[in-house]
């Protein structure tokens, strides 16, 4: 066996053609004999398709066994690989299990551990599986590799994380979360309720790490948070709602992925996935046992007008009002996509005759549920690199949607940005000042002919780029690497907004008055102190207002010739100090009073895309730190109590979020701390 | 329940008020001669706190008395001083004679003072009283009685609670657990830095690591309730919808809550579903662990209802794996020396314990200068996470009793007005509250004046019920808070959402400000910087106010007389 430690650099598996073995036997055998072993493409890894539950309906215990692929890579105990550690620690237990192998011998022929409740191993084998899975996902959607959120030391430098740890069972009670401070999944197992335990066996233990759904969406807020550190921040009523509705989207169309499940439902459905079905559901056990009578959350019929998203605050609940959303347009382009078939089966009349429908019109209907969804789950992830970076909204996330998939997918033929758009506007989710809700005014616009964008990314700034990328490619799978790379081009980078670009204007301009109105118009970014606005945070050193460049990525996107283009994702943001009393915050703006300690973070910021071939300029997404409207917005929200005893004696959580130094509570719990636990 | 009053024939349809002196008919139809002509309500200025003394007089010059609540909280600077000054004044306001007494629920700072103060009330017949007052009748919620089955199962799930948080308060250690460590000072736990204060009245009680002793949750108020129940021959235990009625006076008292149904209180279940004792909940799986894990020591008597062999059982029970398949943390950490002709078996359990360390066993130093990814890493352990849910837990206890509060609407019966003592019922309860004849809409729009809910916290006056229903233009407003007490808790009492009277524009100034018109009443000790304001500018006052201008400032009347 080739020798194999968890140490190892990660191998790219394209180098690899096959490895070779040298065979030991006796001394008559040539040395030069070798045998050719092609490198394995995927592990193949046994999982709960949805969670044990749906073992007990024979109807669907038939679909609940279900064998993931997930890409190859050399594993070691735990599972831990290039990407997760799983550490099976039990503190409420103070047990340890002892960690799976998956290279065991006898679990490579078999597809790993059958599934089991009662295997901690399984568990670890299962969690392992399911958020290779949505890392996988979430690299084909982005073509790169992802990064976990940095770890930041006592120094404020940001260093490499490079595995997210996972603790299958950490927690005794119903949640589960990821948490940011430690780059970890925390899941919980406790027992079913005993006054409305479902189809649950009442005081029985459920493992909400054996829950595919709760898996993938912990995992998505991990990989979320890795790519935008500010989305935890509650700045606005849309922010951590958006964080969970993101997270139950990826765990929603995952479910499209296993084609075994999908042709099953489809058939039982007669193929109407706007049936309840369990495809629109999310976490059925743990809903059930906690007493709900049902599954977590439902996106299928979610009436809009009794979910209206004015009166709905409630991170999750706000946040299922866009999954509905986009489970909606989901449904939408599937039933254009199968309309044809459905006339082609009845003759034409499109009307499905009694009973069971054809196996072949089934498995057809499958592949077009698979296509669209994968459609929307890349067009969901994309959108991520055509954000604002701080202080998101529904409506600049819609925006997002829809630049994404234009970029990618210029003529629509099959009408996803139309479904999308409309499924929106009846949920009544709105852009800030837009014109309308047609397709090119939800567009991002390109800045036009502006002189100063294209100054600067001149020749050798833009050659200073393509070898950025370069390096990046080159390291395509050595994610340290990436990582490292970056923050030293962050570097560089920062060098070029804060001094060259000024510097470009000094003969021309004179004064730093009219420098900074010609730049503050092409970039809406404060790079010079401004009397009236004295409580944006000033670097210590210069004097001059802080700028932090969070993210240099790559983007691509197809051409309409067809050819893969890349761009460059530059995301900066700047702070300003907030103060709950308006007139203090004039005053310390206006430098009537010196910038006392603030009473929260305001945050402002920009995401430019710019082709790395030409150097053009393609979007700036921005929100100024100098908009007072978003400061009172933000001020209004964080200071609004909540009617719950923990803000009386806790207080606000919103607010926390934006204290230095404050014991955050763990924001991305799978449960609000409002729930009562059952006696 | 009593027969039901005049109240029937002689309700008025609407607020204003009606021609006085119109003698209402008893249902015998004979003329009532006797009337209200007056009713004061005295606030003590105990501190965080309620303690109310509502008086009726008749014309023919009879009173009635009726204490609601007599507490402080433990670290109300001189707050038993000052509970003790009250009681004297309740006597000699009375004349030693209290008509009834009420005690809404099982929190300090509603019933500390039926033991604090007990030489001077009576109350606990261990304690020789100076001075006897004579009370007639007890009044407690249902919640109280503890021959009721539903009362019984609150009562175990409010111990199983208490027991899980305490656990957790020791396992996180003083300083992670200070905020739970405050929020259980309504328990009657005093900490350590506020019983210096004077606070202490040995009976609530603190516990902490550094003495060598243990936190505990007091029963202290489950004794002062004890106290209450034995106080007279019948007590009566109220639910809601009862009714009381004073003849002679004209008043009639509306019991609204707590329900039975509200699902916090174990209503909703079907019936028969209860869990049997033995029987695994979220509750007791997390207690079973933290009273383990963290070393906590149980009374061996069980005082609590949880004896350690009940919790040793538990804990097994609530295991989620087969013993055989974990090594304990300990045996995890422990080296596993290898002989030279070692085999499979014994070379996996190594390796087990090997990864273990390496990842999570060794990170005991801080790993400065390090990758931050290196293994062991201090900052990833997750040792106390589990016990987050402790937090959780103390506010969930709390609610729960706060929950159980009685809450109380006396009509007076030929004014049409009414006051409304809403304990610390929190939203919960104000959603389920239920009157006679389906009164309740009624009620709230004839109450004039609000004893605030919680001493003004945001869950304990439902906004749409309050800002919609109790619009009374002459409602007046009674918090009985310690501003400067909550401050530094940094608890939000009162919610800025219902009273924040120094905001600038009108709108911002909260829902009790908006409805009152500013007419609010806060019981400060001292100074009260919010309210001392409110006595003079906002006039007109419906009824009279009056404080004490004594040195010791220990009450505000209001009165309303007819």
């Amino acid at each position: 066996m080739v020798a194999r430690t968890i140490w190892n650099n990660p191998v790219a598996p394209d180098d690899i053609i096959g490895k070779l073995y040298p065979i030991e036997r006796g001394g008559s055998m040539p040395k030069n004999v070798v045998v050719k072993t092609p490198y394995p493409r995927q592990r193949v890894l046994q999982v709960f398709a949805f969670d044990p539950s749906l073992n007990w309906d024979l109807d669907t215990a038939v679909i609940n066994n279900l064998s993931l692929k997930v890409p190859w890579e050399n594993v070691d105990f735990g599972p831990s690989g290039e990407y997760l550690e799983v550490v099976d620690i039990d503190p409420a237990s103070n047990v340890f299990y002892p960690p799976v192998d998956l290279d065991d011998n006898f679990l490579l022929a078999q597809d790993g551990l059958p599934p089991s409740e009662g295997s901690p191993q399984f568990h670890q084998q299962m969690v392992y599986a399911v958020v290779m899975k949505t890392i996988e996902n979430f690299e084909y959607a982005l073509s790169r590799k992802v990064l976990w959120a940095p770890f930041t030391d006592s120094t404020g430098d940001d260093k490499f994380v490079k595995r997210l740890r996972i603790y299958p069972h950490a927690l005794r009670e119903p949640n589960a979360y990821y948490s940011p401070s430690k780059k970890a999944l925390l899941f919980g197992y406790f027992p079913a309720s005993t006054k409305n335990p479902g189809r649950n066996l009442p005081g029985g233990t459920v493992f909400t790490c054996l829950s595919h759904d709760i898996v993938a969406h912990e995992t998505t807020h991990a990989l979320l948070d890795g790519l935008h550190p500010y989305f935890g921040e509650p700045s606005n009523l849309d922010v951590l709602a958006l964080h969970e509705a993101f997270a139950d989207i990826v765990a929603l169309l995952q479910h499209f992925s296993h084609p075994e499940v999908l042709v099953h439902q489809i058939s039982k459905t007669r193929g109407d996935l706007g049936s309840d079905n369990l495809l629109g559901q999310l976490a059925r056990q743990f809903g059930e046992a906690t007493g709900k009578r049902g599954a977590l959350r439902d996106a299928i019929n979610q009436d809009p007008a009794a979910h209206p998203l004015a009166s709905t605050t409630e991170p999750h609940d706000r946040g299922s009002i866009l999954v509905a959303g986009v489970f909606d347009a989901f449904l939408t382009v599937y039933r254009a996509r199968v309309a044809d078939l459905l006339r082609i089966a009845t003759s034409g009349t499109g009307v499905l005759p009694e009973g069971a429908i054809h196996p072949d019109l089934v498995g057809r209907m499958a592949n077009e549920a698979a296509a669209v969804a994968q459609h929307i789950l890349t067009m969901c992830i994309r959108a991520l690199d055509y954000c604002p970076p701080v202080d998101i909204t529904f409506g600049e996330y819609l925006r997002g949607l829809i630049t994404a998939d234009y970029d990618d997918n210029p003529d629509d033929v099959n009408g996803y940005r139309l479904a999308m758009i409309e499924s929106f506007r009846r949920r009544v989710i709105y852009p800030d000042r837009v014109r309308s809700l047609s397709e090119e005014s939800l567009l991002w616009r390109p800045p036009d002919e502006d002189a100063v964008l294209s100054d600067f990314f001149d020749f050798n700034r833009l050659k200073n780029i393509q070898e950025y990328e370069l390096v990046q490619k080159r390291n395509l799978y050595r994610r340290e690497t990436i990582f490292g790379t970056e923050q030293a081009f962050r570097k560089e980078f920062h060098g070029w907004l804060h001094d060259d670009l000024s510097l470009m204007y000094v003969e021309k301009l004179k004064t730093i008055d009219a420098i900074q109105a010609v730049l503050n118009q092409s970039l809406n970014l404060k790079l010079w102190p401004d009397d009236s606005q004295q409580s944006i945070f000033l670097n210590e050193k210069t004097g001059r207002p802080e700028l932090e460049i969070n993210s240099l990525r790559f983007a691509y996107r197809v051409d309409r010739t067809g050819r893969t283009r890349s761009d460059l994702v530059i995301e900066m943001n700047q702070r300003r100090r907030g103060y709950f009393d308006a007139d203090r915050q004039k005053a310390v703006d206006t430098g009537k009073q010196p910038p006392m300690k603030e009473d929260f973070i305001f945050r402002g910021g920009s995401t430019m895309l710019v082709d790395v071939e030409t150097g053009n300029v393609r979007y700036v997404i921005s929100k100024g730190v100098d908009s007072n409207r978003r400061l009172e917005i933000q001020r209004r929200y964080i200071t609004e109590p909540e009617a719950s005893l923990a803000y009386t004696y806790l207080g606000s959580a919103r607010l926390n979020a934006f204290r230095l130094g404050k014991d955050r509570s763990e924001p991305f719990a799978l449960l609000h701390g409002s729930e009562i636990l059952e006696g | 329940m009593e027969p039901s009053s005049q109240a029937d024939t002689a309700r008025p349809k609407t607020t204003t008020r009606r021609p006085r002196r119109k003698k209402p008919a008893a249902p015998n139809g004979n003329p009532v001669s006797k009337m209200l002509d007056s009713v004061r309500i005295r606030m003590y200025r105990q501190g965080l706190g309620d303690c109310f003394l509502v008086s009726f007089t008749n014309t023919a010059g009879e009173q009635h008395h009726m204490m609601i609540d007599c507490g402080v909280l433990p670290f109300s600077k001189g707050g038993n001083q000052r509970l003790d000054l009250a009681a004297q004044d309740i006597l000699k306001v009375t004349g030693n004679h209290v008509n009834t007494v009420v005690a809404t629920h099982e929190h300090a700072d509603h019933i500390s003072g039926f033991a604090s103060a007990a030489e001077y009330f009576g109350s606990d017949p261990k304690k020789k009283a100076k001075k006897k007052l004579a009370v007639d009748k007890v009044w407690l919620a249902w919640t109280e009685d503890l021959n009721d089955p539903q009362t019984r199962r609150i009562v175990s799930n409010a111990q199983a609670l208490n027991l899980a948080v305490a656990a957790t308060v020791h396992g996180l250690g003083a300083e992670r657990s200070k905020a739970i460590q405050d929020i259980l000072l309504f328990n009657g736990a005093v900490s350590e830095e506020d019983a210096g204060q004077g606070g202490s009245n040995g009976m609530g009680l603190a516990g902490d690591e550094g003495s060598g002793g243990k936190f505990h949750i007091s029963s202290s108020m489950v004794k002062i309730m004890d106290l209450l129940r034995a106080w007279v021959p019948a007590v009566d235990f109220l639910e809601p919808g009862d009714t009381r009625t004073l003849e002679t006076f004209g008043v009639k008292f509306h019991i609204l809550g707590p329900s039975r149904k509200m699902s916090m209180l174990g209503g909703g279940a079907p019936a028969g579903a209860r869990a049997p004792v033995q029987a695994l909940t979220p509750l007791r799986a997390f207690l079973a662990a933290a009273a383990q894990q963290t070393g906590f020591e149980i009374d061996t008597e069980g005082e609590e209802g949880w004896s350690p062999s009940d919790i040793e059982s538990m804990q097994r029970l609530s295991m989620p794996f087969d013993a055989s398949r974990s090594l304990t943390l300990e045996e995890a950490a422990e080296d596993y020396p290898l002989k030279d002709n070692a085999r499979y078996p014994e070379k996996l359990q190594a390796k087990y314990r090997e990864y273990y360390q390496t990842v999570y066993g060794k990170g005991d130093k801080e790993d400065e200068g390090r990758c931050p990814d290196y293994y062991g890493a201090t900052w990833r352990r997750i040792d106390h996470d589990w016990l987050g849910l402790g937090e959780r837990l103390a506010l969930q206890q709390v609610s729960t009793i706060n929950n159980t509060s009685l809450v109380l609407a006396i009509e007076l019966l030929e004014s049409g007005k009414v006051l409304l003592f809403a304990a610390d019922a929190e939203e919960d309860s104000w959603q389920t509250w239920e009157a006679d004849d389906n009164r309740l809409d009624d009620l709230l729009a004839r109450t004039v004046v609000y004893k605030v809910g919680h001493h003004g916290s945001v869950n304990a006056t439902d906004p749409h019920m309050f800002g919609e229903k109790m619009c009374n233009k002459e409602l007046v407003a009674l918090i009985p808070v310690d501003v400067s007490k909550a401050k530094q808790k940094e608890w939000e009492f009162p919610a800025s959402s219902l009273y924040q009277p120094q905001a600038a524009r009108p709108e911002d100034r909260g829902l009790i400000y908006t409805n009152t018109g500013g007419r609010v009443v806060m019981n400060c000790p001292d100074f009260c910087e919010d309210t001392e304001p409110a006595y003079k500018d906002q006039p007109p006052w419906p009824g009279k106010l009056t404080k004490d201008d004594s040195p010791d400032r220990l009450w505000v009347d209001y009165e309303l007389k007819f």
